[in-house]
């Protein structure tokens, strides 16, 4: 009798903490299912219809994916956004990694070589991309002035020549968000146990074999966060796109987001726009199992 | 003062209960229009609120203009968005290209009637201007202003060139060696200063190749409705245009924000609408500005307008108040003209000495000479998905591709074509 009542105390104190708990994440809960989870669900079922914001959504089943798979815009638009998340992400991941190797030593101004570093986090997207319009710019950017002043005759056309915008676009979101990451990591590094370190001096490890068996394996939750968030926002990309070339030159730099966007606000196809959308979830999706597959986090 | 606590909470109400009231009392005598539009350039937004402001203060029905600026792409969706939802502004600012799309969405309401009540005489407004502004014979927009594409050129620079600046070029071979003689090298050969700052792509681009396509005597659509850019005309004006670019003296840049070597003063001419001459006057250039050259057959530019329309609501009251905001905002278009840098069409406004007598006047003479020549992007119901600045427009994407050589003028207009028809017969 007594063991029953105290299994029922037992229960209903757990019941008690369960319920305390789903009061506190109950704010959040809200607001996820209303701004989130809602909105991806019903993004999901127009992807099935034919919408143009204006009227009711009519059911056409797979035909905008069908659309989709035949458009050569559409299929450009992800090989261009592939393109681009081999230029920046990698480069992003391992600069963000080193540079926060480089800011975590002990040496004089660490501080504001940190804030230096970080600066370009805090412009917003429209600054930079019409600060690197200007950079770049063909005729009279700084760029080409200091490469003339080089020996470059040529101008050269950075956001005008098909093969040169992506890689200016890649190599402007580098300098704006790497210091991202490297704030990521640099948490990482300030958390792993000093004494790790003197372990493995002891061993005799010199000063890159530290990293590579202490260092880098004490990231790997780090790397888990950092590397699929770094690819998931390179396939998002789209406002220093839309703010420095339009996606032009010839279409060179025109990613799934601004397909979307387009679709969505100019053609008012919201639809195809959100199948476009339900497409790039399931990639971005996919590109994240692998990699934390890879990572044996999952 | 106070005896007690309720005393001072029951003054404390009758002070609450006051000051509540006011805003009511106050708006009793005064009927809000809300107004939309896309003026968000440099400083415009403030110069038109100091506009609307003198229409609040200077008007004697009680009407308060509630401005909304937005930028162009936002406004067209936020319009759509607002109609949508059944709370669309009364009055919208916009260009007349984008007017046809919007009647179809039943976002617009036609306005014979309302132009009637509310005393609007077009008269003396080119028949051409009219005429775009009616949808199946009737009225679904005002035409304001017009702001077409003509030719600056920096005096310095033509000067230093031993070039008149007094006798601009009215013909593609004056220009040209306009641009020749304007366009300097180092010792190495390499360009110091570009005769012409003219883009590949971009809206500047594009609006050059509208330009050169009438001047030929092409047209973007065929009767069939289809694209016509496949045509005689259309090849001998892209042919010109790549010829152009392949003289060197073109800046050949984008075409989104890089018109700055002309305001880095390191190139002599531009062709651009007359919103830059503010931006002009106020980097202190010396500069003039003349009516765009005949490249081919005939003398033709491109232009836009800016309209007022009204937008269909639940109820017919406010109607006719949003009508007499347009009147006055049209007859009163000369500040806004001179100061967003757009040429006003009724005769009143054009008239109007703050029009006439201002200092920039001399700036805009080519721009009022040029209504007659300017021909606009047809106002089609897919306008801005033919004519989008985006990577995905077909127009541009070609365009940029036969310019920059990697296609043949012939492939690039038989792929623009395709393209601009694949929009037009999408359902």
């Amino acid at each position: 009798m007594g063991g029953m009542t105290k299994r029922k105390t037992s229960r209903w104190n757990s019941v008690k903490n369960d319920l305390t708990a789903y009061g506190f994440m109950a704010p959040y809960l809200l607001l996820f299912v209303v701004f989130l989870l809602l909105p991806a669900a019903v993004g999901v079922y127009a992807s099935f219809t034919k919408w143009g914001i204006v009227g009711q959504p009519k059911w056409i089943g797979l035909k905008n994916y069908n659309k989709l798979f035949n458009s050569e815009l559409f299929l450009d638009s992800l090989g261009n956004t592939l393109y681009f998340v081999i230029l920046a992400a990698i480069p992003l991941i391992v600069l963000g990694f080193l540079l926060a190797l480089l800011v975590h030593q002990n040496l004089r101004g660490r501080n504001i070589a940190r804030a230096i570093v970080f600066l370009p986090h805090v412009v917003s997207v429209a600054a930079v991309g019409i600060i690197f319009q200007w950079i770049l710019e063909r005729s009279s950017g700084l760029l080409n002035y200091y490469l003339g002043e080089l020996g470059v005759r040529e101008p050269i056309n950075w956001l005008g020549e098909p093969e040169s915008a992506m890689p200016a676009i890649a190599i402007t979101t580098i300098w704006w968000t790497v210091n991202g990451n490297m704030i990521i990591y640099l948490a990482g590094l300030q958390d792993i146990p000093a004494d790790l370190y003197e372990a493995a001096r002891i061993d005799g490890a010199g000063r890159w074999q530290e990293v590579r068996y202490v260092t880098i394996p004490m990231l790997l939750p780090v790397n888990a966060f950092v590397i699929p968030l770094t690819v998931i926002a390179c396939w998002r990309v789209f406002g220093q796109v839309f703010v420095m070339t339009r996606g032009g030159p010839q279409g060179a730099t025109f990613t799934v987001a601004q397909f979307i966007y387009e679709t969505a606000f100019t053609d008012f196809n919201m639809g195809l726009a959100s199948a476009a959308g339900v497409i790039l979830m399931v990639i971005t999706l996919g590109f994240t199992v692998i990699q934390l597959r890879a990572m044996k986090v999952i | 003062m106070f005896h007690s606590y309720r005393s001072l909470l029951k003054c404390v109400l009758v002070v609450l209960i006051a000051l509540l009231a006011l805003p009511g009392a106050l708006a009793q005598d005064t009927t809000t229009v809300t107004l939309m539009h896309g003026w968000t350039g440099a400083d415009n937004t403030e110069m038109l609120n100091t506009v609307f402001d003198r229409f609040n203060m200077e008007n004697e029905d009680g009407l308060v203009i509630e401005p909304t600026a937005l930028g162009w792409d936002d406004l067209f969706t936020q319009l759509t968005l607002t109609a949508a939802a059944g709370n669309p502004p009364d009055v919208v600012m916009f260009h007349n290209t984008e007017v046809t799309e919007f009647v179809r969405k039943g976002v617009l309401l036609p306005v014979d009637d309302l132009m009637a009540a509310a005393g609007i005489d077009l008269t003396g407004v080119p028949q051409n201007i009219i005429e775009l502004s009616k949808i199946d014979g009737e009225f679904y927009c005002l035409p304001g202003d017009l702001h077409p594409m003509n030719l600056y050129y920096n005096v310095d620079l033509v000067e230093a060139a031993g070039l008149d600046p007094d006798s601009p070029p009215t013909s593609g071979e004056e220009f040209l060696a306009w641009a020749e003689a304007m366009t300097l090298t180092d010792d190495d050969g390499a360009v110091t200063q570009y005769g012409v700052d003219q883009p590949y792509g971009g809206a500047l681009g594009r609006w050059f190749f509208h330009t050169l396509l009438y001047q030929f005597g092409g047209s973007w659509l065929g009767e069939d409705g289809l694209s016509a850019v496949d045509n005689e005309a259309a090849h001998r004006a892209l042919q010109y245009l790549v010829d152009m670019h392949g003289t060197g003296y073109t800046s050949r840049g984008t075409g989104f924000g890089d018109i700055s070597a002309f305001d880095a003063e390191r190139a002599g001419m531009i062709m651009v609408g007359p919103w830059m001459v503010n931006s002009y006057v106020t980097r202190g250039m010396n500069f003039a500005s003349a009516v765009m050259p005949t490249f081919g057959d005939m003398p033709a530019t491109w232009t836009n307008t800016h309209c007022l329309a009204l937008t269909r609501q639940d109820s017919d009251e406010n109607y006719l108040n949003s009508m007499k905001v347009v009147k006055w905002f049209l007859e009163n278009y000369a500040e806004p003209g001179i100061k967003v840098g757009i040429v006003p069409v009724l005769p009143v406004a054009l008239a109007d000495p703050y029009w006439t007598d201002h200092d920039y006047a001399k700036y805009y003479a080519p721009f009022v000479e040029s209504l007659s020549i300017s021909i606009m992007e047809p106002a089609i119901e897919k306008y801005t998905s033919v004519f989008s600045f985006g990577g995905q427009s077909p127009l541009l994407r070609n365009l940029e591709a036969a310019l920059a050589g990697d296609k043949s003028v012939e492939d690039a207009l038989a792929d623009m074509k395709a393209g601009i028809d694949e929009i037009l017969l999408d359902e």
